[in-house]
């Protein structure tokens, strides 16, 4: 006997329900489809067969819009599951592929977590782009597997991520472009005051010059907050243009931080008669250590902000 | 004008109310498209997708009995209210008698009284 659209659907029907009611299920839909199709033939003996059948099906729904209505948990992802994933994902893979990043610049050659971060390759194009691919794959991967385990275990767990909306406001801008010019202040001219370490009656700095050397870089991330901040207080309030610039600064922000980080030397401790060479260069290895802590977390956190306000900005475009 | 209701509305109107007159039908047994062609001539065409949901739903529910006749040319399954179902539908039959007495007395009393009704908090927590 031939296959039907009947056997399809009663078949796609079985396979969507939980095992315990599949069986049962499909007994009792093919009851109501029987019924159906008998009413019609009651109503013109001459009905075409196939077409009867096609309007039983009909009248069912489709067989994955009436296992989700029959089952307990939905088969449907809800819209606010789909989005925190969406989110949490670029979120990762943005952190993954500047780790990664990080790594090549550094000239990392072996794997930090073997199969899970290693450096990207730089050449050729194309095993750079299969690199990308392959965090990317990784990424989506790992948190599907997440997400199926939570949404087994709790699946309330899984709510909408924090809104991406945070109000932006004069005061806040105000606020906020005070701290820069100070951060400014520090960066230009203060740089070597703030840090440096005291050596008998003078105090002496300890910043390696190759780390000094990136602080007009610095002055263009400052630059891109600022605008964030002129903008807000112009428009009285946050506009989509204002997003950008502020993801911009994040951005530029987390890209300098890697470079930062892969630098020569961060820190060159001067040596005195109180101080050797070995051990202000133990003091270099600790400080620069710490320097690199922070730079990474720092890093991490502005490509975070960075993926919420490029997903804000989107949506502030299209509304 | 009437097209320009939302086709929504009465939908959802009936959604809540069908499963009550459903549930009336089954005060004597009946199978699943008998059900459908009983809720089209009082009013209500729902199809098959919809009302079988509502049946398997009163049923894990308790509400609802059922059993397979196999004494005629091929088995039908036969839904009954249950004890526990008959008092469900009670209870679902007040809070619908309570949903149009409310409806009704808001459609039906004046838009000044409302008003006024509405302003009488107001002015007694003004005066001292």
């Amino acid at each position: 006997m031939s296959r039907t659209e009947r056997d399809d659907y009663l078949e796609r029907l079985e396979e969507l329900l939980p095992a315990r009611e599949a069986a049962r299920v499909r007994m009792e839909v093919d009851a109501l489809i029987e019924d159906r199709i008998e009413e019609q033939r009651e109503r013109d003996p001459d009905v075409d067969e196939a077409e009867a059948e096609r309007a039983a099906l009909r009248a069912l729904g489709p067989a994955e819009q009436l296992a989700d209505e029959l089952v307990s948990s939905p088969l449907v992802i809800p819209l606010a599951t789909r989005r925190t994933f969406v989110r949490v994902l670029a979120a990762v893979f943005a952190c993954h592929l500047l780790l990664s990043v990080a790594l090549t610049f550094a000239g990392a050659t072996w794997d930090s977590i073997p199969g899970l971060l290693a450096p990207l390759p730089n050449e050729p194009f194309a095993a750079v782009f299969l690199g990308v691919i392959t965090i990317f794959l990784i990424d989506t991967g790992a948190l599907l597997c997440i997400f199926v385990a939570i949404g087994r275990a709790a699946p309330d767990r899984l709510r909408p991520t924090a809104p991406l909306h945070a109000r932006a406001t004069r005061k806040g801008a105000l606020q906020g472009l005070v701290l820069l010019v100070l951060m400014a202040l520090i960066v230009n001219l203060f740089l070597d005051e703030v840090f440096s370490v005291k050596h008998g009656d003078e105090f002496r700095p300890f910043l390696a010059s190759d780390f000094k050397s990136i602080v007009p870089y610095v002055n263009l991330v400052l630059a891109f907050f600022a605008l964030r901040h002129i903008l807000t207080l112009l428009d009285r309030g946050e506009t989509a243009m204002a997003t950008a610039a502020e993801a911009l600064g994040c951005l530029s922000g987390a890209a300098l931080l890697v470079i930062a980080a892969t630098l020569g030397k961060l820190v060159e401790m001067p040596t005195s008669s109180k101080l050797g060479r070995e051990a202000a260069e133990v003091l270099d290895n600790l400080i620069e250590r710490v320097f690199l802590v922070i730079i990474v977390i720092g890093a991490l956190l502005l490509m975070l902000r960075f993926v919420r306000l490029a997903i804000r900005f989107g949506r502030q475009v299209r509304a | 004008m009437a097209e320009r209701v939302d086709p929504r509305f009465e939908a959802e109107l009936r959604r809540g109310v069908v499963q009550l007159v459903a549930l009336h039908y089954l005060e004597t047994p009946r199978y699943g498209y008998d059900l459908v062609r009983l809720l089209g001539a009082a009013g209500f065409q729902v199809e098959e997708g919809t009302l079988y949901p509502i049946l398997r739903r009163f049923e894990k529910a308790g509400i609802l009995a059922s059993r397979w006749d196999t004494s005629g040319k091929r088995p039908r399954k036969y839904y009954e209210l249950s004890d526990d179902g008959r008092s469900v539908k009670a209870a679902m039959l007040d809070a619908w008698k309570r949903a149009r007495d409310a409806t009704d007395g808001a459609l039906d009393r004046p838009m000044k009284e409302e008003e006024a009704e509405a302003a009488e908090p107001a002015a007694s927590e003004d005066t001292p």
